[in-house]
């Protein structure tokens, strides 16, 4: 089991204030019952009133526990789904950042990912190719098309001069990737994600959640190394930040990844041998629409959301059923 | 559109009202102290409109409310999103459209034919959004404005933005064909088809008409010829993007039509010419026939869970009954 929002259980915390102030409501309950009935035998009353608040208490917590594991959206098992599409559409969306010049990556990162990606492009002859490119913002540079010779030139003339927004901004890249995978297309739908993940501005894992509701798996290439490069700039100047001193550029996997499996695609990272070979199996097993990336976890709220309805009725029945002719 | 997955649930809804009269009205319903408080013959009494009155009210109102959402909640609730799916391939079509400076003639009804071409081809392509197409244009030289594609709203943009004059001064007819024709060599569509617009007489270019024509035939592009514009004298108006500066002249230069009818001879293709712009409308409307393909479609269906929303709602109304009953009300149960 596994939960879509599990910030949601933070509010489990809530639940102990609201037995805090039960039992005080109780307290105040008791001693308002002896103030009212003082001419007549209370013991009887206290102990049915005792029995029926713990129970109705009881189930109204629960009530509360179980709405808010349903909230927590908690999913288990898979069912397939087969929606009939053939081919494939995919939309590259490339990081364009300054970061990519760092060379960390031979001869650069910039440069290595641009053959990563002609290579895999390759390897899927009949695929629709997109081409985005973000930064700071980002622009379609290539719509969706057969047109390789159009992708090659494209791809060719890929620099982070094209954008001058700085930053790094994925889920702007993301977005527009997600925008240029046309609608009313029979084919599957993919897109291959290029960066070296140091996230500047942007909600990358909500735009990842977009691509995941629409059943559009991320293929993501990291590029670069955890322990980070200096970027040296084609001038060969290093990129020093507002203090003198010189920036550090890192790949940051663990967001990559989890952006990747969000979407139930796949992260490789360029500098491991036999990244290229594996993405270009993932989209292969992709387009002859392997039923795996068919599959969608079951969603279990419903689950749930009953079991707060029952509470509810236990606490009803509680409270409406007039126990030994008193109360 | 909204729709229920589970719509059997919502019965649940009709026990809520049974529900309410058992909690809030019947006699016999537990939780409530007997004692007498009224003389006999003489009206008891009764505790007028207080704000503890309404309060509870309004958290009996948002109890039922919450409940009543769970129970939609449960049942499932999602938003619709259709969406039209073909099944079928539609076909290529490339356009090679003249942007030499005569293409600044306001021989179309006092709109220029550039622009009374471009407002034409974009009600083309608006018809046929199963088709990738694509725009070439071409002066002094050609140039691949746009490949191939289905996202005709980017199509549509970069046709608007261009100027003429911005590939030089000249009718490179051949050359535009021959770049139109090489972007369709990896089309896999049954069909590929070019549509030139041209208002000259192939002036300039590495690559002669006939040629051009030949290397479509092969590669099993037909080529449909538009000749624009009138042999009479017309007027010029356009500014040159290099330099900013506008040009106003009369002109009278014409297309050769025996050109352009070998092209479209060669390839399989028909010749037209346009004289105004409801002609070219009539054209391309003809050509829209010629080239019609079948256009099988299903509905997709996608469903998008709203749940989340409704139990947010219910949680804060039963959270606020819950809250206002044990302490402020302070009701013993």
């Amino acid at each position: 089991m596994s939960f879509q929002n599990p910030a949601v259980l933070w509010a489990l915390l809530g639940i102990l204030p609201l037995m805090l102030l039960s039992v005080r409501g109780y307290l105040f309950g008791i001693r308002d019952v002896r103030r009212l009935m003082v001419n007549v035998d209370r013991r009887d009353l206290e102990k049915l009133i005792t029995v029926k608040w713990a129970i109705s208490t009881t189930a109204s917590i629960l009530m509360f526990v179980a709405l808010i594991f349903a909230l927590a959206d908690p999913v288990w098992g898979e069912e397939s789904e087969d929606d009939g599409r053939e081919q494939l559409d995919v939309a590259i969306s490339f990081d364009v950042s300054r970061s990519m010049y760092a060379d960390d990556v031979d001869p650069t990162r910039l440069e290595a990912a641009r053959q990563a990606v002609a290579a895999i492009i390759d390897s899927v002859p009949g695929a629709r190719i997109s081409l985005t490119l973000f930064r700071g913002g980002s622009s379609r540079v290539l719509p969706m098309t057969e047109d390789r010779a159009a992708f090659d030139y494209a791809m060719s003339v890929v620099s982070p001069s094209m954008i001058t927004t700085p930053g790094t901004d994925i889920a702007a890249g993301l977005r527009t990737a997600l925008d240029s995978l046309p609608s009313g297309s029979n084919r599957n739908r993919a897109i291959l994600l290029v960066s070296d993940g140091e996230v500047l501005s942007g909600n990358d894992l909500a735009a990842a959640e977009e691509a995941a509701a629409l059943n559009v798996p991320l293929f993501v290439i990291g590029v670069g190394s955890r322990e980070g490069s200096r970027i040296r700039l084609p001038d060969g100047s290093l990129v020093e930040d507002s203090e003198g001193n010189v920036v550090v550029s890192r790949l940051d996997e663990e967001r990559l990844e989890r952006i990747a499996s969000l979407t139930r695609g796949r992260y490789v990272n360029l500098s491991d041998s036999g990244a290229i070979s594996a993405m270009e199996s993932e989209l292969a097993a992709y387009e002859d629409g392997a039923a795996g990336f068919r599959a969608t976890e079951v969603r279990r709220y419903g689950l749930f959301a009953a079991f707060a309805l029952c509470f509810a009725v236990i606490q009803l029945l509680a409270r409406i059923v007039r126990w030994r002719d008193m109360f | 559109m909204w729709s229920i997955q589970r719509p059997v649930l919502l019965l649940l809804l009709v026990l809520i009202p049974f529900a309410v009269y058992m909690r809030h009205f019947w006699r016999e319903r537990g939780g409530r102290l007997r004692f007498p408080f009224q003389v006999y013959g003489t009206r008891g009494f009764a505790p007028g409109l207080t704000w503890y009155a309404v309060l509870r009210f309004i958290s009996i109102i948002a109890f039922w409310t919450g409940i009543a959402l769970v129970v939609i909640a449960v049942a499932g609730p999602a938003r619709v999103h259709r969406e039209r799916i073909y099944l079928d391939r539609g076909i290529d079509i490339m356009i090679v459209l003249d942007e030499s400076p005569t293409m600044a003639a306001t021989d179309f009804g006092g709109v220029r034919r550039y622009d009374g071409a471009r407002r034409i081809i974009a009600d083309f392509v608006r018809n046929r959004p199963n088709d990738a197409i694509g725009l070439v244009t071409f002066a002094r030289e050609a140039a691949l404005r746009m490949p191939p594609t289905t996202d005709h709203d980017m199509l549509l943009d970069r046709m608007n933005e261009l100027q003429i004059m911005e590939l030089g001064d000249g009718t490179a007819i051949g050359d535009g064909i021959a770049v139109a024709a090489m972007h369709l060599r990896e089309s896999q569509a049954q069909q590929r088809v070019l549509i030139l617009l041209s208002d000259g007489v192939n002036n300039t270019g590495i690559i002669m008409p006939d040629a051009a024509a030949e290397l479509a035939a092969d590669l099993g592009v037909r080529v449909y010829t538009i000749g624009i514009g009138t042999q009479t004298e017309v007027g010029l108006d356009f500014v040159d993007p290099n330099t900013g500066r506008r040009y106003q002249a009369l002109m009278q230069e014409g297309f050769d039509e025996d050109e352009l009818r070998g092209i479209a001879d060669e390839t399989g293709g028909v010749y037209y010419h346009a004289s105004s712009e409801r002609t070219l409308g009539q054209i391309l409307d003809n050509i829209d026939t010629l080239e019609s393909t079948e256009r099988r479609s299903r509905i997709s269906v996608r469903l998008e869970p709203v749940h989340n929303n409704v139990l947010w709602i219910a949680l804060i109304l039963l959270l606020l009954e819950f809250l206002v009953r044990i302490a402020i009300l302070r009701e013993v149960l």
